[in-house]
């Protein structure tokens, strides 16, 4: 069965069930959108380790029986007191062990349209990449839902999200640390062509070939080991990866932050013409907001964990609202003397997203916080029908975007 | 920005480092002359590989040896030479009068030893005075560096400070003895774009303060423009262009400054303005012969290039460049192949204001 047919089948069964709601079905359809993510959510899970009074306490028992106890009850305290200082990180008794959440992501949204390139920036530990790896299902989201092209891939088994997979690819940011320090190029880019049974043989071989040619590499290549590359050549092998299964959808998460500026280039001419060729989406990661400017078609501002401000490139470093953002772009050193910007100082280090403060993420750095921004999450505000900040105290905008659709 | 002629705080004449490897000699550093004036910033800007840091170290006399050695060359520092120094005479200088900020803070502060401790050690060395006075005087360096509530976090340890505190206790460190040069290697480039405003933000006001000059090493031009003065473009050991930051960012006269400055996203580019160096940077075991630039270089005059290495050409009083287009063996080959090599005014876009 081909793969757009399954993609269609698998639509029709969960829309037949009602796991796609109309709503997001027709905006599939008429606004042609590969991925739509609904207040995606992902939280981890941090143990907190034990405190002492529990151990404390079973000394200070075991030393009071100890005092008044025969040898056999010394010998039964010595053999618990043991056991405890053993294993530590037991749970004393019956208690169970506390744990903190790590809101990574906190209910971000995103529609992404066929052949856009769209930018999400934030600085770091404010969860891009765990949200790029949910949205691709490489980690398991703790509510909210991704559809790509029409299908809640949370809701496939295993040998459906398989298939699915080929058209949802990532390039890593760490070029070294993602490919395979053992297997040659061609054996890395081969093996995606083994998994899907898609080619085998001196089919395969040939396809790899073009591949290595396509991203700007020599066939003599194909027989290197990662440590016998470049950096840019090494992002061009990871790139040629994600490439093989002819995927719709990648998600680049910083491509370039590793390299030097002039091979930096190279490898953002080199996705640019990809996407011309091949009509590909991408999920653009970044930190480098100039860059992101003259890349993306549309921009999503992150901080902890939530999207501050999300509009079209044009908007987003145009006309900013959001305090967070316009501080993030003031920040951006611009290379030409003549233009040395007034920057906005944020006070302080972006805060540990284990149990935030209740209230808008960025009260604790904001220039504009006020009493409501502590208690409440600030609401949307349109200025078009694409361009919308979170914010309480930002002038104008819009409650509703409708307003804008005519 | 005209300035009045300027007292040469250091000057670099010549310098040469190699590193003897077991896989074979790394010429890293080839020939290099700065010109480092009072109370100024100059910017070393280059691609990872090119020698930047190398050159740093080898003004302060730290390169590790073995295996490397600088070969040639001279620093003068208020006209004395400190490489004739000897070591003791060297390490009064260091730390003191001359004082480095390394990239990863986290690798170059000890872990083991509180933050207090290890700003108090460059005080005490230097200056003579007590442990509790070298503490007092920490914990005010500490708060001017923008440290909150420094009286308590000077006991703290490097570990319980987030990245961009610990670049600060680093400055700390670095200005503790009031120095006269500051070498900041990479000092914002491992940390996020809004904690990088505040880092270079201080270095900048402290500089001013103290009436600081700075060599700043980074290779990201947009931290050039917004900090330095004047500007040394490095490649592959050499230095191919220095000069004033509005003449080299508005019009490069070296065909590497040329693509460096075309391969960065500038604020009014677009997609189209994006412009790609051929190749990557030589492995300097075997560097190309003459002119380091010239496989990777659109300029390249076939049978000068890679035989005769190009002296450097003063363009205009401090601003020089080292190419053949500007020698008169690159004209007469021009001349005798009746071909013109120029470089067209600024890669396509031109700086407006």
């Amino acid at each position: 069965m081909s793969s757009e047919s399954f993609i269609e089948k698998i639509a029709s069964q969960q829309a037949d069930k009602g796991l796609v709601s109309s709503r997001i079905r027709t905006k599939i359809m008429k606004e042609d959108v590969v991925l739509e993510v609904v207040n995606l959510k992902k939280f981890f899970n941090i143990p907190i380790p034990f405190e002492t009074t529990w151990f404390m306490l079973a000394f200070v028992a075991a030393v009071v029986v100890f005092a008044f106890s025969t040898t056999i009850g010394l010998a039964l305290m010595g053999g618990v007191i043991v056991l405890y200082f053993l294993l530590p990180n037991v749970p004393p008794f019956n208690k169970r062990p506390k744990v903190a959440h790590l809101k990574a992501v906190d209910g971000i949204d995103l529609h992404i349209r066929k052949g856009k390139i769209v930018g999400l920036v934030g600085e770091s530990g404010c969860g891009k990449s765990t949200a790029a790896k949910t949205i691709i299902r490489l980690l398991e989201p703790t509510a909210g839902s991704v559809y790509f092209k029409g299908i809640d891939i949370n809701r496939l088994t295993s040998v459906e999200m398989k298939e699915i997979r080929r058209h949802l690819q990532i390039v890593f940011q760490d070029p070294y640390a993602s490919l395979n320090p053992r297997a040659t190029a061609h054996d890395i880019i081969i093996e995606p062509f083994d998994i899907h049974g898609v080619a085998s043989g001196d089919e395969a071989s040939y396809k790899v070939l073009s591949l290595l040619k396509d991203v700007g590499l020599a066939p003599h290549h194909a027989y290197r080991y990662p440590h016998e590359f470049s950096g840019g050549q090494r992002q061009r092998l990871g790139i040629a990866r994600a490439l093989a299964l002819e995927p719709d959808f990648i998600v680049m998460d910083e491509p370039v932050s590793n390299l030097d500026v002039s091979v930096r280039a190279a490898i953002i001419q080199l996705i640019l013409e990809l996407q011309n060729k091949m009509g590909l989406t991408y999920l653009f990661i970044a930190h480098d907001l100039s860059l992101v400017k003259i890349l993306c078609d549309e921009t999503n501002v992150m901080y902890l964990g939530k999207i501050m401000e999300s509009g079209t490139s044009d908007e987003i470093f145009e006309n900013m609202m959001h305090p967070y953002t316009k501080a993030l772009i003031s920040a951006v050193p611009i290379a030409d003397p003549t233009k040395r910007s007034k920057k906005i100082f944020l006070t302080g280090d972006i805060p540990t997203p284990i149990n935030p403060p209740p209230g808008c993420k960025f009260q604790t750095r904001c220039p504009l916080v006020s009493d409501i921004c502590r208690l409440e999450e600030p609401p949307a505000r349109w200025y078009s029908a694409t361009h919308v900040a979170y914010c309480h105290n930002i002038e104008g905008g819009e409650e509703n975007p409708q307003v804008y659709v005519k | 920005m005209s300035r009045p002629p300027e007292e040469i705080l250091l000057k670099i004449n010549g310098l040469k480092t190699y590193f003897f490897t077991e896989e074979g000699v790394v010429k890293a550093i080839e020939s290099i002359d700065i010109v480092v004036h009072k109370s100024e910033t100059l910017g070393l800007v280059g691609e990872s590989g090119s020698g930047k840091s190398v050159t740093a170290l080898s003004i302060l006399g730290i390169v590790p040896d073995p295996p490397g050695k600088i070969l040639e060359g001279e620093v003068l520092f208020h006209g004395q030479d400190l490489r004739k120094l000897s070591d003791s005479e060297m390490r009064k200088i260091r730390g003191n009068q001359i004082a480095m900020i390394f990239q990863d803070p986290m690798t170059s502060l000890n872990p083991v030893f509180t933050v207090g401790d290890q700003i108090s050690e460059a005080i005490i060395l230097h200056q003579k005075v007590s442990k509790k006075e070298a503490r007092e005087k920490s914990i005010k360096i500490m708060s001017l560096v923008g440290i909150p509530s420094a009286d308590e976090r000077v006991d703290n340890y490097p570990f319980e400070f987030s990245g961009g505190m610990r670049q600060r206790v680093m400055i700390a460190m670095a200005l503790s003895c009031n120095p006269e040069l500051l070498i900041a290697d990479e000092p914002s480039t491992s940390l996020d774009v809004t904690i990088q405003a505040q880092i270079l933000e201080l270095l900048k006001a402290t500089s001013e303060e103290f009436d600081m000059s700075i060599i700043l090493i980074t290779h990201d031009m947009g931290v050039i423009a917004e900090m330095c003065n004047r500007v040394a473009v490095m490649y592959a050991g050499y230095i191919c262009e220095a000069g004033d930051i509005m003449i080299i960012f508005k019009s490069p006269y070296h065909p590497y400054t040329r693509g460096l400055l075309g391969a960065i996203p500038r604020p009014d580019a677009a997609r189209e303005d994006l412009t790609i160096i051929r190749g990557s940077i030589p492995n300097l075991i075997n560097p190309p012969s003459a002119c380091r630039f010239h496989p990777r270089c659109d300029y390249w005059m076939d049978g000068l290039c890679e035989t005769v290495l190009p002296d450097i050409v003063e363009i205009e009083p401090g601003h020089n460049v080292r190419c053949h287009i500007y020698t008169e063996e690159g004209k007469a080959w021009m001349q005798q192949h009746g071909e013109k090599r120029e470089i067209s005014t600024m890669p396509k876009k031109a700086i407006t204001g």
